[in-house]
């Protein structure tokens, strides 16, 4: 398999992540690797990396949180589709403001109730814009156990310190069964490749932060799950190879090199395969843009000029002169 | 009272707006004394603070330093009982420019544009005011002084360019305005600005009768700009206004200081 080609290919398919946080990016370590990961809820501009980290921009495609949790992925998916929608998620702060109980933490508190249900119909039309446009999507797993509403099963990210809950609603932490990692999975399979045919879900195992042995159980389960859905459903893929890969480089000292050797692995058919291939020496790269020459130069300086005389006189700006006149 | 006004370009409104305050001879204005000191562009980015005194690194900023405030090369901070910043890179056009991809709640739907939550747009901004000269020179001064500190931003552009916006940078004054925006951006501006300038000094909002359709400045502040200030009789100097703008400016300034004065007093 030649390693270029299928760069060119993976750059003609448009990549989603769902689910991320600064913390644990699979998005940030699939950009780091080269690949071009969309993102719905862009950040501003010159906006920075404390802000960028503080209200979870750039983290996954949508400002969704880490997720993680298969139930969890699925009933977002529904909820942007209209398909679900939760009862008691606007929940309130010590002070009494509101806040989005399913993403907490990514936007401040609000006095006005209506601003925080605005900002989740943006976020839910958002991912809905994404999923339908979307070639591949990656997933990344991490949770086996989730915060649950009693009330309506509605799975949260987990309790907030100091949070008023609505009436009603009772948070209860609760571990899926096989058969509801199962269901929950089918049933996410059958709404995404509904919502965009011929999509590719790439699985992700992440590694706990914490070594802790139930964290490792669950990746263990997830692993073998999602193994198990790659050989049975259409589009699904995983492999471990990757898993630990994409773990290496979201750490902040991940080693270069990982990076392009992931983006040749991540649009292979084969893993394994293009592992071999990976060792042997890089080819150039077609996508890069060729050696310029003096015509091509030529050609940039007069469009450039072109584009001026078309813009018209500029409004001047002036500031060298306009002091030294006023005080003449 | 001896005011030191520091400032870019824009300090030369404020200086024409000045002499005709003095020519009228109303004995309000007797006892205060501008010293004015200007650098084009971010000019003020290449001085240091150095015994009491502001000192340009450039020959050239001493220079116009010189020129403008009678023959000193740097700024005496002990010398004056307050200080005016004016201009230095604080404007509008900031949040214009965010306004092109992204909303904030309040604003007019546009399913092209991300929504922010109105708390991070305006954690950003400020943030962004804060790293602008305006800011940093409020905060030199502020280290080194206790005297009344007060921050006027760049004006809004003149309002003749809503209507001639193919022919002129187009910041989306018009767009804005149309969509009914205008008044909510400029509460932004003044409250992020405000936000920015807090720890150091005090910020002083273009005066209401300058403005049109929130975001833009009345035709009669920028007629004749381009030859007063820019000195090309063109009339396209829509950044840029006369000395009827600063004769606007100075009422608000000096009840600024008063109320900075009063607060420090208290």
């Amino acid at each position: 398999m030649d390693p270029s080609a299928t760069r060119v290919q993976m750059s003609n398919r448009r990549i989603g992540v769902l689910g991320g946080d600064p913390q644990l990016s699979v998005a940030a370590a699939l950009r780091r690797a080269g690949l071009d990961v969309a993102d719905a809820e862009p950040p501003p501009k010159q906006m920075n990396d404390a802000q960028l980290a503080r209200f979870g921009f750039a983290a996954a495609s949508v400002r969704a949180g880490r997720l993680g949790d298969v139930r969890h992925l699925l009933q977002l998916v529904q909820e942007a589709t209209g398909e679900r929608q939760p009862r008691h998620w606007v929940w309130k702060d010590a002070a009494g403001r509101f806040f989005d109980g399913l993403r907490p933490g990514l936007d401040p508190a609000s006095a006005d109730r209506a601003e925080v249900e605005s900002c989740r119909r943006a976020h839910l039309a958002a991912l809905g814009g994404l999923l339908a446009q979307l070639d591949d999507l990656v997933l990344p797993l991490c949770r086996t156990a989730g915060v649950f509403d009693a009330a309506d099963g509605t799975v949260y990210p987990g309790p907030v310190p100091g949070a008023r809950l609505p009436r009603g609603c009772k948070l209860v932490l609760a571990a899926h069964s096989l058969a509801d990692l199962e269901a929950d999975f089918q049933a996410l399979h059958a709404c995404l490749t509904a919502l965009r045919p011929g999509l590719r879900l790439h699985l992700v195992v992440l590694a706990p932060p914490q070594p802790a042995p139930e964290a490792l159980a669950a990746r263990i389960t997830l692993q073998t799950l999602a193994a198990d859905w790659a050989g049975r459903l259409h589009g699904v893929r995983h492999d471990t190879i990757l898993d630990a890969l994409i773990g290496r480089l979201a750490a902040p000292d991940a080693d270069p090199r990982l990076g392009p050797l992931l983006a040749r692995l991540f649009a292979a058919e084969d893993v394994a395969a293009a592992l071999v291939d990976a060792a042997a020496p890089p080819r150039t790269d077609p996508t890069e843009a060729p050696a310029t020459t003096p015509a091509d130069r030529r050609a940039r300086r007069e469009a450039r000029a072109k584009r001026k005389k078309r813009a018209g006189p500029d409004a001047r700006v002036v500031c060298e002169d306009e002091l030294l006149e006023a005080f003449s | 009272m001896r005011l030191c006004v520091i400032g870019n370009s824009h300090l030369a409104a404020l200086k024409l707006g000045w002499d005709a305050l003095s020519r009228a001879g109303d004995p309000a204005w007797a006892k205060v004394t501008p010293v004015f000191f200007g650098a084009p562009r971010d000019g003020m980015r290449q001085v240091r603070l150095d015994d009491g005194c502001i000192v340009p690194a450039r020959k050239d900023i001493g220079e116009q330093f010189a020129l403008m405030s009678g023959g000193q090369t740097r700024i005496r901070l002990g010398d004056y009982d307050g200080f005016v910043l004016v201009g230095l890179n604080v404007s509008i056009k900031r949040i214009l420019r965010l306004y092109r991809t992204h909303l904030w709640y309040g604003l007019a739907d546009d399913p092209r544009k991300t929504l922010l939550h109105s708390g991070v747009a305006t954690d950003f901004l400020t943030e962004r005011y804060g790293s602008t000269l305006l800011v940093q020179t409020a905060a030199l001064l502020r280290g080194a002084v206790s005297a009344p500190i007060v921050a006027l931003a760049e004006p809004f552009w003149a309002s003749w360019v809503r209507a001639e916006r193919d022919a002129k940078p187009d910041y989306g004054w018009d767009k804005a305005i149309s969509a009914g925006d205008a008044a909510a951006l400029a509460g932004m501006f003044r409250s992020t600005v405000t936000a920015a300038l807090a720890p150091h000094a005090s910020f002083v909002p273009q005066p209401p009768q300058t403005v049109e359709d929130g975001i833009l400045t009345a035709a009669p502040y920028n007629k004749d700009a381009s030859r007063l200030i820019s000195g090309d009789g063109g009339g396209t100097d829509a950044a840029h206004m006369n000395g009827a703008f600063g004769a606007a400016l100075w009422p608000l300034l000096r009840q600024a200081l008063q109320s900075e004065t009063s607060v420090a007093a208290a």
